[in-house]
């Protein structure tokens, strides 16, 4: 197949990739610099950004849905870590099962699982009935927290952290691992040493994965975060769905993508550089 | 392995993929006495216009009716965005009033030619607007659970008594029915929701619990997590014969009804289609079947009339308060609305 023939292939799924992802953007670049859109539109104008970026308002709902993404990444990748480590060693013939195991929440909607969770964590919900039962003078106030959020969302990337660990894994040859205990390591020790280091890029690109799912996040923050506990995802809609206000909704969510983006590319770095050093 | 296109090939391809293009394009065309689309909401509501109007009403007269649903932000951003194109996406929707009134106010929705639409002059006075045919009417009441509260509450300023401290629900969509009741006990009106804020912001000191939709409010009223709130009295009725320990209660300071309307964008494909459409939704035959079913009050005396005197009783809103109802100044709420929910969203909320 010669190089013109494989462009020529490639073009339609260019242009759809091109008309669905790069025009929509522009569409709503341009309507971020019309303050007041679609009611009034006023003249071209970064009024929006500015409003985006220096209300106290956005920047306290930013400022936390950066750190509930980074604390839903980290809740994932603990319980993400050791089943990855798991699936990848073990020579079980319920393996296939396992594997089946994580990926089967992947075909249910956020939506749906996030239902789930707030049976479990509601006033009367499973956890509050047994917390009763056990001697607890009130009901936990779980729902419609960011306790709810945080477990919600980190169970919708663990599938995605476990799929990606677990085949990063699985290149890491064991006999790497076993020559380290030979030579005197403790197991703690070959996986701080060996392991983790070897898995380092794999590691990177989960964690960036689940950043980025935590960061857009919608559904589990509207549906478990309730009205009170807003993060960018649910504020963007608000405006838009809400307020009316196209505009500020736009200047938001580009804010969101470069915000996201600059952080990614950051803590890639930052963990990747002190990963060598160790 | 090389594989060229040749000319006859690609010729095949352009023909193709034209003929597909073009009898895409001529499908609403062929379709258009006969097809109509509506934006509408979703679930039980949707079934019921379904069943109460769709099927009965327009599918014998051969209109199709394609639903859409939605909730009423996304349909009102649709029709905002549609405001330039010659021919939208919907043929009739289906908004809540104030959304109603907004849509006209842009420009977005027809001025209905009401000499078309049977029985539009018998609508409720306090609801009839030019642009809209109402779809469902039902007052705000004051929900109580019975076996927690001993002293039902008579008015919305009964809901900042001490013995409902931290046991009062609100809905985070219904805001501005918040606002209204705070209003109205403290010295506002509908067209003054300024005392209200004072009122909630009261209320949020006291521990008041926040729900981000109708359902999860009624489960909190079922479970006894709250013992009361504000709610239509279209759904109090439903969760009282669904076997919820609850009563409702007409607030002494007024009694404001809430409507939800059919309108037709002014780019709509089948107009026809929407008028007869609109003669179906401002029927008896409807407006009396949704009584049934979804508890709803009839928008006309007729409707009213030919519902049974059981359903009657429950959905008509008693005589001594018909003297007493609250017109929604859909104007205020235009003006104010932005600054409404940024009040609720910034300091209520956080």
């Amino acid at each position: 197949m010669n190089r013109v023939t494989a462009t020529g292939l490639m073009l339609p799924a260019l242009l759809l990739t091109f008309m669905s992802l790069a025009v929509p953007l522009v569409v709503l670049f341009v309507i971020s610099l019309r303050p007041g859109y679609p009611i009034t539109v006023d003249a071209f104008g970064a009024a929006s950004y500015a409003e985006a970026l220096l209300d106290p308002y956005y920047l306290r709902i930013l400022g936390r849905t950066v750190l509930m993404a980074l604390a839903i990444t980290a809740v994932a990748l603990f319980f993400a870590m050791p089943i990855a480590h798991f699936l990848a060693r073990t020579s079980s013939r319920f393996k296939s099962i396992l594997l089946l195991a994580i990926i089967l929440p992947l075909f249910v909607g956020n939506a749906v699982r996030a239902i789930g969770w707030m049976v479990l964590l509601g006033e009367r919900g499973v956890v509050n009935t047994l917390a009763l039962e056990l001697g607890s003078a009130s009901p936990f106030a779980l729902m419609y927290t960011w306790k709810a959020v945080l477990l919600g969302a980190a169970a919708v990337n663990l599938p995605y952290l476990v799929l990606t660990l677990q085949s990063v894994l699985e290149q890491i040859n064991p006999s790497v691992e076993e020559a380290s205990g030979s030579l005197g390591a403790t197991p703690t020790q070959t996986w701080l040493l060996v392991t983790l280091p070897l898995m380092a890029p794999g590691l990177l690109a989960a964690c960036s994965l689940s950043f980025i799912l935590a960061m857009n996040a919608y559904a589990t923050p509207v549906l478990l975060g309730g009205p009170r506990f807003r993060m960018m995802g649910p504020a963007i809609a608000e405006e838009i769905i809400v307020q009316s206000d196209w505009s500020v909704g736009a200047a938001l969510a580009f804010v969101l993508i470069v915000v996201t983006m600059a952080l990614s590319v950051l803590l890639t770095r930052v963990v990747a550089r002190s990963l060598v050093k160790s | 392995m090389k594989h060229r296109i040749n000319r006859r090939q690609a010729l095949a391809m352009l023909g193709a993929s034209t003929a597909t293009v073009a009898l895409g394009a001529s499908v609403p065309a062929m379709a258009q006495t006969s097809r109509l689309v509506l934006g509408t909401y979703g679930g039980d509501s949707q079934r019921n216009v379904e069943a109460a109007l769709i099927n009965p009403l327009l599918v014998p007269q051969g209109i199709e009716v394609v639903i859409e649903a939605a909730t009423d932000g996304p349909r009102e951003i649709k029709l905002q965005a549609e405001k330039n194109l010659p021919r939208g996406t919907y043929d009739v929707v289906h908004q809540q009033s104030t959304v109603l009134y907004r849509l006209f106010q842009q420009g977005l929705i027809e001025e209905l030619d009401t000499s078309r639409i049977e029985g539009f002059d018998q609508i409720e006075s306090v609801i009839s607007t030019p642009y809209s045919v109402p779809q469902s009417m039902s007052a705000r009441v004051i929900l109580y659970n019975t076996e927690f509260v001993s002293e039902p509450p008579r008015s919305y300023a009964d809901l900042w008594s001490p013995e409902l401290e931290g046991k009062v629900g609100l809905i985070d969509q219904h805001f501005l029915m918040a606002l209204a009741a705070g209003a109205l006990a403290n010295g506002g009106g509908m067209s003054d929701f300024e005392p209200g804020k004072e009122k909630l912001m009261e209320l949020k000191a006291a521990g008041v619990r926040v729900y981000p939709s109708n359902e999860a409010f009624g489960q909190a009223l079922a479970t006894g997590e709250i013992w009361a709130g504000i709610m239509l009295q279209s759904r109090a009725i439903q969760w009282k014969s669904g076997g919820v320990p609850i009563e409702l209660v007409y607030p002494s300071e007024g009694v404001v009804l809430d409507w939800w309307g059919f309108a037709i964008p002014k780019n709509a494909r089948n107009k026809e289609g929407a008028y007869a459409f609109m003669n179906a939704a401002a029927s008896d035959h409807y407006h009396s079947q949704w009584a049934t079913t979804m508890g709803g009050t009839p928008v006309t005396p007729s409707a009213l009339a030919a519902t049974s005197e059981e359903v009657r009783a429950r959905v008509a809103i008693p005589q001594e308060y018909a003297g007493n109802l609250l017109r929604l100044d859909s104007a205020y709420l235009q003006e104010n609305y932005n600054q409404l929910r940024d009040w609720w969203v910034r300091d209520f909320m956080s």
